[in-house]
């Protein structure tokens, strides 16, 4: 039986996605993926959040994190929530569970994360937080469609994960063995930079093939939240035909976007200091959302000098705590691009 | 009914006793009557009892009626609190607006104020998509069309005649395509989520 549907998983570090193709229309969307946004309360977002936050068994009400597709009783909860509400808990979230599938000192099957933490009660493995989150996004795959009118079972249509180039043999083959715990089957691994390439195949249409000669590298960087990857995939001509090889990979770098909002925060934290106004941690968290904010600014309009910053206070009195500040260009250029993506010699090596 | 019956019985006890108490010879003539029919009375009595209802037992401890319940909190109500409650997360609107503003200068307002924008702003772009009624820039002249939808013009000045009407539009207006707001999972009972819980840090 042919497939009626193909749905693309990007299972992320930080944040996981799914596009879904109708086969039969050849119509592709972003599903948007239902997750807990606040106690109680359901909301649709084009990402999941790869958080897990587990909370203290008195701190909400049972029942609070109940999703309408999923009887079963899972620890925690997943998503938007868990992000936003494990910033202020930080000891009882659990992040970036996928960089540890790679990671050659630890058993991924053991149950280690949250990573040195004393509070929670109940800890959970690498292998187990992949799995939660794939489940999670086949509930919501087959709730959405369901809402659509579409009747699908998961075995009409293909699924792939994407896994990155730098995954060796035991974390894709863990990758896989994740799907399938949670429900998905049999799917097909497909390396990022790959899929990047695909998606900009796909939207230049036709003319890809002009843009790209056989001999060609073509460099793909990944730069997200809180990993960046950089890839080479060489064009050769096999055949008459254009073929694709992922011939390199570097390093899967913990380095991303959360990184440098934080390198803006402490430099505008020193100056603030300077002033003699003091942050606290969650004022400084604060700070990096807001120095987030006006360096999207910035970079978008290159005509302003500067973008304001104002951090809130913790406190309900809003106007006498609040601290303004402004990020200007010229720290924005040292500490972003001088600092992230700095200007070398093709040859320079790192030091 | 256990009254009379008692009665009907010590009365039985009675006249059976005259049968064999010395000094009651006068009465024992009439002791075979009297016995027959008191005894014919109890058996009535006893056939005729009413079933037991159960108010005559005493109840098995009915628990003491409990105190009026709260109002049920609809789950709409929940939900335009749950919207206030995140304008007040992202945006510290409820802050915002319970704070003194005459207390504080300019500056500091605009500096707070700065941070409600962001934040409300994120929020109404996430659940509504809001656009202008009118495209035009606020001053030049305008048509309200003919057939044109009541609740999204506010005519003022002089209003005579019919539509299409001309005039100076002094404000756009603002509409909503879409409103998307989160599902409440909550059951009925659950009391109102709080607009902003009290932040407690647990050292």
């Amino acid at each position: 039986m042919s497939a009626r549907f193909s749905l693309g998983i990007d299972l992320g570090t930080s944040n996981c996605a799914m596009a879904l193709t109708d086969l039969d229309t050849e119509q592709t969307e972003i599903v948007p993926i239902p997750q807990i946004v606040a106690p109680s309360q359901l909301g649709d977002k084009p990402t999941l959040a790869s958080a897990i936050y587990l909370p203290h068994p008195e701190e909400f009400r049972p029942g609070t994190f109940a999703l309408p597709w999923d009887d079963s009783v899972q620890p925690g909860v997943v998503g938007q929530f868990a992000r936003d509400h494990g910033a202020l808990v930080p000891d009882r979230l659990v992040t970036s569970a996928k960089s540890w599938l790679s990671n050659p000192h630890i058993d991924p099957k053991q149950r280690t994360l949250p990573w040195r933490s004393d509070s929670a009660e109940e800890k959970l493995s690498p292998f187990d937080c992949s799995c939660r989150y794939l489940r999670h996004l086949k509930g919501a795959f087959l709730q959405v469609a369901q809402a659509k009118g579409r009747q699908w079972q998961l075995g009409d249509g293909q699924i792939v994960v994407t896994v990155p180039a730098s995954f060796d043999e035991v974390a894709r083959s863990l990758t896989a063995a994740a799907a399938e715990a949670a429900g998905l089957g049999q799917v097909t691994l497909l390396e990022e930079p790959q899929a990047a390439f695909y998606a900009w195949a796909a939207r230049a249409g036709r003319q890809w093939r002009d843009a790209v000669t056989p001999g060609d590298i073509i460099l793909v960087c990944d730069v997200g939240g809180g990993t960046a990857d950089f890839s080479l995939i060489a064009v050769t001509d096999v055949a008459g035909n254009l073929e694709l090889e992922r011939i390199s990979v570097g390093e899967h770098i913990l380095l991303g976007g959360d990184n440098m909002d934080l390198a803006l925060a402490y430099t505008l934290q020193a100056r603030l200091e300077a002033e003699g106004k003091s942050l606290d941690a969650w004022q400084l968290l604060a700070l990096g959302h807001a120095a987030s904010r006006a360096k999207i600014t910035l970079f978008e309009d290159a005509s302003l000098a500067e973008a304001p910053i104002a951090v809130p206070s913790r406190g309900s009195s809003l106007f006498a705590k609040t601290i303004a500040t402004a990020l200007d260009r010229a720290t924005l250029s040292q500490v972003i691009l001088d600092g992230f993506f700095a200007q070398t010699a093709l040859d320079d090596l790192p030091r | 009914m256990r009254v009379v019956l008692t009665i009907a019985v010590l009365l039985l006890v009675a006249v059976s006793a005259a049968g064999v108490v010395p000094g009651a010879e006068p009465f024992r003539q009439y002791l075979p009557q009297a016995t027959l029919a008191l005894a014919i009375l109890v058996l009535i009595g006893v056939l005729a009892q009413p079933r037991q209802t159960l108010p005559a037992q005493t109840p098995a401890a009915e628990p003491a009626r409990p105190a009026p319940l709260p109002p049920q909190a609809s789950n709409a109500d929940a939900e335009i609190v749950h919207f206030l409650a995140m304008l007040q997360e992202k945006g510290r609107l409820v802050d915002f607006l319970m704070d003194d503003i005459n207390a504080y200068s300019d500056a500091q307002v605009g500096a707070a104020a700065r941070i409600v924008h962001t934040g409300c702003k994120a929020v109404l772009q996430e659940h509504f998509m809001v656009t202008p009624v009118r495209t035009e820039p606020e001053g030049s002249t305008v048509q309200v069309p003919a057939g044109y939808s009541a609740g999204e013009y506010r005519l003022v000045g002089k209003i005579a005649g019919s539509a299409p009407f001309s005039g100076v539009l002094v404000h756009r207006g603002w509409k909503t395509d879409m409103v998307k707001l989160p599902q409440s999972l909550r059951n009925a009972t659950d009391p109102l989520p709080a607009i902003a819980p009290a932040e407690v840090e647990v050292k």
